[in-house]
C-alpha cells in the first residue's frame, strides 16, 4: 500500500528526471548546404527581381522578393511610372497563385472518356505540330488564337508563328475592353484611342461610373494620382469628386456627392449638364470654337427634360454642371456597367461621346485628357471580331484553337455562342497555368509558366516596356509558351521554323534588350518619357449626340453585373487571398450577393439574406440579397467572378454567376447590363458571409471610430485631450517609439494592405465555414462606416469612410494587463509584443481589446502543398492554440536596425516600412519613428485633422488617424 | 532526492553532444593546419541570419587536389560525382521559437568561440555552451544588448 504523499512524491521525481532528459537531448535536426550555390544568393537573406504584374492589364511594376529560391512576397517597383512602387490586392496576391496547389505540373492530354492524363512535352508538342500542319495543309485561316494582351517579343514571335500558318485569326481578347472610349474617341477626335487621364492635374472628377479606383484601366496609378488630388482640395467647400451612376461602386463611396440615376440614364445626363454648361455661358475659352450643329443637337437635353425623365432634381444637374467648369481644371471620365447596352446596344459609345463633349466644353482635352499615349489596350479585339471568329468556329472552318491566359467560356454570356462554337473545333489547346472553365473544354493543356516565373516584356502604353523575368525557377514541369511556339514551329515546316527562328525564348526575351539589358534588369523595363501630346480639336460630333436617347420611365429592374477589386473578371477566384478579404463595399466574403434597395425589397417581401431567383431573357441565377440604400431603386448589381464550374474546389465555389444574365456583347464591347429582370423570392433569410460586426444594412453602421470632418475646418484640432489619470505609469521609451498615421481623407478601401499583410506574416486562410464563426485571421481590415451629412443641392453624400484597422499598439493597452502569462507586454520601442511561445489561449487579450484586433487561432490551419513554400521565413507560423495579432511588421524593424547597424549609421525615416504602408496605393499609411520630430509620422500625427480611435477610452495608441474631409459635415462629428 | 536529480542533470550535460557527422570532418585539421578563417567557409555569418554551409562546389574547390586518398575526401568525391549535396547533423540547434541572427552578432563583435568554443581544437564539432535562455540573456544584459523578448521571439 503506497502512501498518496509518496506517490506524488515519486511521481513529481520521475517527471523531473524526464524533463531533465529531453532538456539535454538533441534534436537531429539536419544542416543541408547546397551543391552549388546561385549566383549573388546568400542563404537565409532575400534576393530581389524587378519583373512586371500580370494580374490585370494594368502592368505595374513589380519586385518579387525570394529567399533560398522561394518566392515570398511581391512589392511595387518604385522605378516603374505606373504603380511607381504600389501594388494593388490583385498584384498582391499574384505571389500566392505561384504555389498554388492546383496548378498545372505538367501537360495534359484529354483520353477517351474526357479525363486530362499526363504525357511528356515531347509527345504533347509533336501532336500539336501534326495538327498544325494538317490545318495549315488544308488551307487558310484555319487555325486561331485568342489569348490577353501582349506585347513585344512574345507579341512579334506569336504573329510570326501564326502568319507562317497561313492565318490571320488572332485577338487579343480582354473581358472589359473600354471600346465605347475607343470608338467614340475616332468621330470626336480623330485618333481611335483612349485618351490618357491625368487626375493628379485635375482639381475635380466627374465619373459616369467608371470604376477607377477599382478596376478601370489603371487602378494603382490612377489611386495614387486621385490621393494627391484629394490631399491637394481638401479645402474645397463642395469636395473635388462627383459620382453620377446608379450604383454606388467602391469608387462611387469615395465621391464627396453622388447623383443616383437610373441605368441607362448617363448619356442623356451628361448632355444635359454639357446644355447646362452652354446655357449658363460657362464653356471655357480654349472650346470656343464648339461647331454650332453640336449646340443644337445638344439643345434637346434640357436640364428639366432630362430630369423629369430620369427622376431627378434640376438642382442637381445644375449644380453638377457649375462644380465641373468652377474648378481651375477638371475631368470627365464614364464607364461601368449601367452604361452598357441599352435600346440600341450603343449605351456605352453614347456616353463616352457625351463625356469627351462635357471634357471639350471644360477645356480640359490637351491638358488632364490628352491623346498620343497609346495604350496597349486599343489593340484588343471588339464584339465583332470575336462574333466572326465564334462563326468561323460554328462553320467548322476552325481546325486548331489555342488559348492563352483567357478563359471566354466563361467570361463570355452564352449569347455570344462561343460555347457551342468550341465544340465544332476538333483540336483546342489551352496554355493556361491553372485550371478553368476553357481548360475544362481543352483537348490538350500545355501548362505556360506561372508569370512570375517568365521572360518576356509588357508595355502598358507606349514608353512603359515594363521587363518580365523570373524571379525564381519553374516550380513544375511547365514550358514557356514562346518555347513552344519555336519547338512546335520547327516540327511543322520549314516556313513556320525560319519564320520562329531557332534561338531559345529566354535568349531572345535577353537580346531583344540589346546594350540596355543590364540597366533594364535592374530597373525593371525601358521608361522613356512620355510620348508627344497630339494635338487635336472637336469635331462635329452632333450627327452623334442626335442618336442618344432619353432615360425610359421603364419600371422594371435592371440587373447590373459589375467587376470588384479583388476578382476582377473572376480570373482570380482561385486565389484564397482575395476570397477571404472582404468586399470593402459589402463586406461579403467566399460569394457574393445581390445588392437591393430596402424599399424595394420590402415591397415584394424580400429581407436581409433571402434567396432570390433573378431571371432574364437570357438565364436564372440564385443568390442571396444584401440590402443596400447605394443602389438605385431600378437596379439590382452582382459582382462578377463567382458561381465558377472550374478552379476551385467545389466546396469553395460559392456565389452564382452574374455573367449567365447577360446578353451577348454588341458590336463595340460587352454588356453588363440587362433589363427586364425579374426577381423571385425563393426562401428565408440565412446569413450572408458578411465580417464586418454591425452592420445590418450595408454600410449603415454608425461609429465614433471613424471621425470625419468638414473642409471648412481642416485645419481646427478637434479632439479630446488626453486623459491624465491611468491605472499604470506611463511606458518609457528611451530610443525609438514606433508609430503610425493612416490617412482615412486618402484611403480608398481597396484592401490591397490586407493582402499585403497576408502575404508578408503567414496569415492563415481559414476558409468560409470559420469566417462564418467570426474566425478570420486577417490583422488588418477595412471597415466601412457611414455617416449621414446632408447632400447638397440635390445631390446625395455618401459620407462613407474606410478605415484600416489594425492593432493600434496602445501605450495604455487593455491587453497587456490581462495576460496571465506575460505573453504581451509593451516593449521599449511602443510596440505591442505577442510571444507566441508563451500564449497558453486564455483568450482574456482579445475579450479586453476594444478595437477587436487580436484573433486566435482556434483551429490548425494548414497551407496545402505547396502553397507552404511561399511562407516568410522570418516571421514565425503559429499554431492553434495561440492568439496573434499585427506586430507592426516586427521583422522588418529588426531588419533595418540591422541593416542600419551594419552600415554604421542610424536608421533613417523611411526605413522601415511595414508591408501594408508599403503597398497602400494612396499612401494612405505612414510609419516611422514617433521620438524623431522630423519623420513624416510624427508631422501627420501632430496635423490638426489627427485623433485617435476610441480616444474616450484612454488607450493612448501609437496610430493617428487623420479624418477623411467631407463637404458638408459639422463642424465636430455626430 | 535532490542529489539524484543534481546526478542525472550533470551526467547528461557532462558529456558534450558530439553526432557522427556522415563525413568525418575535422575542423582541428582545417583551421589549424591551414589557417582557414571561420568566414570563407561559413560566409553567412556577417551577411544573413544563417551561417551557412558551403556548397559542396567549396569543398571541391580545393580537393580537387588536395588529399584525393583521405577516405573522407574519396566519400566526399563520390556525392559530388553523384550530384548529390551533404546532410549534416546540425550541431549548434536552438529551439524553433527562437529567432536567432548570426549577422547581428557578427556586427556586435561576438567572437564565433563564444557560443561554438573552441572550434579549432575540435575533430568533430561539439555543442560546449549551453545555449539555454537564461545563458543568453546574462550575455545580453552584460553587454547591454537588448533583452526584450521581441529581440528573438517574434
Amino acid at each position: 500500500m503506497i502512501e498518496r504523499r509518496h506517490f506524488l512524491k515519486t511521481l513529481g521525481l520521475a517527471g523531473s528526471a524526464a524533463a531533465i532528459e529531453s532538456c539535454a537531448q538533441q534534436s537531429s535536426e539536419q544542416l543541408i548546404p547546397y551543391f552549388v550555390s546561385p549566383d549573388a544568393v546568400v542563404a537565409g537573406a532575400p534576393a530581389y527581381s524587378a519583373t512586371t504584374c500580370r494580374a490585370c492589364p494594368a502592368g505595374c511594376g513589380l519586385i518579387a522578393k525570394t529567399i533560398n529560391g522561394r518566392i515570398t512576397k511581391v512589392e511595387g517597383n518604385p522605378e516603374h511610372p505606373i504603380g511607381r512602387g504600389r501594388l494593388c490586392a490583385r498584384g498582391q496576391a499574384s505571389v500566392q497563385s505561384v504555389y498554388h496547389p492546383y496548378r498545372f505540373r505538367q501537360p495534359l492530354l484529354r483520353d477517351a472518356h474526357g479525363v486530362l492524363q499526363p504525357l511528356s512535352w515531347g509527345d504533347a508538342e509533336q501532336r500539336l505540330a501534326t495538327r498544325l500542319r494538317e490545318a495549315k495543309r488544308r488551307g487558310a485561316g484555319r487555325i486561331a488564337w485568342i489569348g490577353r494582351l501582349e506585347t513585344g517579343p512574345f507579341d512579334a514571335i506569336v504573329d510570326a508563328w501564326l502568319h507562317a500558318l497561313g492565318t490571320r485569326h488572332r485577338l487579343a481578347y480582354e473581358t472589359f475592353d473600354y471600346h465605347a472610349i475607343r470608338t467614340a474617341a475616332d468621330p470626336a477626335f480623330g485618333p481611335r484611342e483612349i485618351p490618357r487621364y491625368d487626375f493628379e492635374r485635375a482639381d475635380f472628377v466627374l465619373a459616369f461610373g467608371a470604376e477607377f479606383l477599382e478596376t478601370w484601366i489603371s487602378n494603382v496609378e490612377f489611386t495614387r494620382a486621385y490621393a494627391r488630388l484629394r490631399e491637394r482640395r481638401q479645402r474645397d467647400p463642395v469636395g473635388s469628386f462627383v459620382w453620377v451612376a446608379p450604383r454606388l461602386s467602391l469608387t462611387g463611396l469615395n465621391a464627396d456627392a453622388w447623383l443616383p440615376i437610373p441605368p441607362g440614364a448617363e448619356a442623356a445626363i451628361a448632355c444635359a449638364i454639357a446644355n447646362a454648361i452652354i446655357g449658363g455661358g460657362l464653356v471655357d475659352v480654349s472650346a470656343a470654337g464648339i461647331p454650332p450643329s453640336l449646340r443644337s443637337a445638344l439643345d434637346r437635353f434640357t436640364p428639366e427634360h432630362v430630369a423629369a425623365t430620369a427622376g431627378i432634381s434640376v438642382a442637381a444637374i445644375h449644380e453638377v454642371a457649375r462644380r465641373f467648369v468652377r474648378a481651375g481644371k477638371s475631368l470627365a471620365i464614364g464607364g461601368g456597367a449601367s452604361a452598357s447596352g441599352g435600346r440600341d446596344g450603343r449605351g456605352a459609345v453614347d456616353l463616352e461621346v457625351a463625356v469627351l463633349v462635357l471634357n471639350a466644353l471644360a477645356g480640359n482635352v490637351g491638358s488632364t485628357v490628352t491623346f498620343g499615349s497609346t495604350y496597349a489596350l486599343n489593340r484588343l479585339a471588339t464584339h465583332d471580331e470575336l462574333a466572326a471568329l465564334t462563326r468561323a468556329m460554328r462553320a467548322g472552318d476552325i481546325d486548331v484553337l489555342l488559348v492563352h491566359h483567357a478563359n471566354p467560356i466563361y467570361t463570355l454570356p452564352a449569347g455570344a455562342g462561343f460555347s457551342d462554337a468550341l465544340a465544332r473545333v476538333p483540336f483546342v489547346v489551352d496554355f493556361g497555368t491553372l485550371q478553368d472553365e476553357t481548360t475544362d473544354r481543352a483537348h490538350l493543356v500545355m501548362p505556360d509558366h506561372h508569370d512570375l516565373e517568365s521572360w518576356g516584356a509588357y508595355a502598358s502604353r507606349e514608353g512603359v516596356v515594363g521587363l518580365l523575368q523570373p524571379a525564381a525557377a519553374p516550380l513544375f514541369d511547365t514550358r514557356a509558351t514562346a518555347d513552344v511556339i519555336i519547338e512546335v514551329g520547327r516540327q511543322v515546316d520549314g516556313d513556320v521554323a525560319h519564320a520562329v527562328g531557332e534561338a531559345r525564348w529566354d535568349r531572345r526575351a535577353i537580346q531583344a534588350w540589346g546594350a540596355a539589358w543590364e540597366e533594364v534588369a535592374h530597373r525593371g523595363g525601358g521608361f522613356a518619357p512620355d510620348p508627344p501630346v497630339a494635338p487635336v480639336t472637336l469635331r462635329d460630333v452632333s450627327a452623334r449626340v442626335s442618336t442618344i436617347s432619353f432615360p425610359d420611365a421603364a419600371s422594371t429592374l435592371t440587373f447590373i453585373a459589375y467587376p470588384t477589386v479583388q476578382l476582377f473578371d473572376g480570373r482570380h477566384a482561385d486565389s484564397s487571398w482575395l476570397q477571404e478579404t472582404p468586399d470593402a463595399v459589402n463586406q461579403t466574403v467566399w460569394g457574393t450577393c445581390i445588392e437591393m434597395h430596402p424599399e424595394v425589397a420590402h415591397d415584394r417581401g424580400i429581407g436581409e439574406g433571402d434567396e432570390i431567383e433573378v431571371a432574364s431573357a437570357h438565364g436564372r441565377i440564385r443568390a442571396r440579397v444584401r440590402l443596400s440604400s447605394g443602389v438605385h431603386p431600378r437596379v439590382i448589381a452582382m459582382a462578377i467572378g463567382y458561381g465558377r464550374t472550374a478552379s476551385m474546389r467545389a466546396a469553395d465555389a460559392r456565389g452564382a454567376n452574374a455573367i449567365a444574365l447577360l446578353p451577348a456583347g454588341d458590336v463595340s464591347s460587352a454588356i453588363w447590363r440587362v433589363d427586364g429582370a425579374t426577381v423571385t423570392r425563393v426562401s428565408g433569410g440565412k446569413r450572408l458571409i458578411v465580417l464586418q460586426a454591425d452592420s445590418t444594412t450595408a454600410g449603415d453602421r454608425i461609429s465614433s471610430a471613424a471621425k470625419i470632418v468638414g473642409p471648412e475646418r481642416v485645419d481646427v484640432r478637434d479632439d479630446e485631450p488626453p486623459k491624465t489619470v491611468a491605472f499604470y505609469p506611463p511606458h518609457d521609451h528611451p530610443d525609438h517609439r514606433w508609430g503610425m498615421a493612416i490617412d482615412l481623407n486618402a484611403c480608398t478601401g481597396c484592401s490591397a494592405c490586407v493582402v499585403a499583410c497576408s502575404a508578408e506574416n503567414n496569415i492563415a486562410v481559414v476558409g468560409p465555414q470559420f469566417c462564418e464563426q467570426g474566425r478570420e485571421m486577417s490583422w488588418i481590415r477595412i471597415e466601412r462606416e457611414r455617416h449621414h451629412v446632408a447632400g447638397l443641392h440635390g445631390l446625395t453624400t455618401p459620407g462613407s469612410v474606410f478605415l484600416p484597422m489594425l492593432c493600434q499598439h496602445c501605450d495604455n493597452a487593455p491587453c497587456e494587463s490581462v495576460c496571465p502569462v506575460y505573453a504581451t507586454y509593451h516593449n521599449p520601442e511602443g510596440l505591442n509584443a505577442q510571444v507566441y511561445a508563451r500564449c497558453i489561449g486564455t483568450r482574456f487579450c482579445s475579450n479586453n481589446c476594444p478595437y477587436k484586433v487580436r484573433r486566435f487561432n482556434w483551429a490548425r490551419y494548414g497551407w496545402e502543398a505547396p502553397l507552404g513554400e511561399q511562407l516568410n521565413p522570418d516571421v514565425t507560423v503559429r499554431s492553434v492554440g495561440v492568439m496573434e495579432k499585427c506586430t507592426f511588421c516586427v521583422q522588418r524593424i529588426q531588419a533595418a536596425k540591422l541593416t542600419a547597424k551594419r552600415d554604421q549609421r542610424a536608421i533613417r525615416d523611411g526605413d522601415v516600412v511595414p508591408a501594408c504602408a508599403q503597398t497602400c496605393p494612396a499612401d494612405a499609411i505612414v510609419f516611422g519613428d514617433l521620438h524623431d520630430p522630423t519623420s513624416r509620422v510624427s508631422q501627420l500625427s501632430a496635423a490638426a485633422r489627427g485623433y485617435h480611435a476610441l480616444d474616450e477610452l484612454n488607450t493612448k495608441p501609437a496610430i493617428t488617424y487623420l479624418r477623411r474631409v467631407v463637404p458638408g459635415a459639422p463642424g465636430r462629428d455626430e | 532526492m535532490v542529489a539524484i536529480l543534481a546526478a542525472i542533470g550533470w551526467s547528461k550535460t557532462g558529456s558534450a553532444f558530439t553526432p557522427e557527422q556522415p563525413i568525418d570532418f575535422s575542423h582541428r585539421d582545417h583551421i589549424r593546419s591551414d589557417r582557414l578563417e571561420c568566414a570563407l567557409c561559413h560566409s553567412g555569418a556577417g551577411r544573413s541570419a544563417v551561417a551557412g554551409l558551403p556548397p559542396v562546389e567549396r569543398c571541391m574547390g580545393c580537393h580537387r587536389f588536395v588529399l584525393p586518398a583521405n577516405p573522407g575526401v574519396t566519400m566526399l568525391r563520390r556525392e559530388w560525382e553523384a550530384g548529390k549535396t551533404i546532410r549534416w547533423v546540425k550541431v549548434n540547434t536552438l529551439p524553433r521559437f527562437v529567432r536567432f541572427n548570426h549577422q547581428a552578432h557578427a556586427l556586435a563583435q561576438v567572437e564565433c568561440r563564444t557560443c561554438h568554443g573552441d572550434v579549432a581544437a575540435m575533430n568533430r564539432i561539439a555543442r560546449v555552451a549551453p545555449l539555454t535562455m537564461g545563458w543568453c540573456v546574462q550575455c545580453h544584459r552584460d553587454r547591454h544588448a537588448p533583452d526584450d523578448c521581441l529581440t528573438c521571439h517574434y
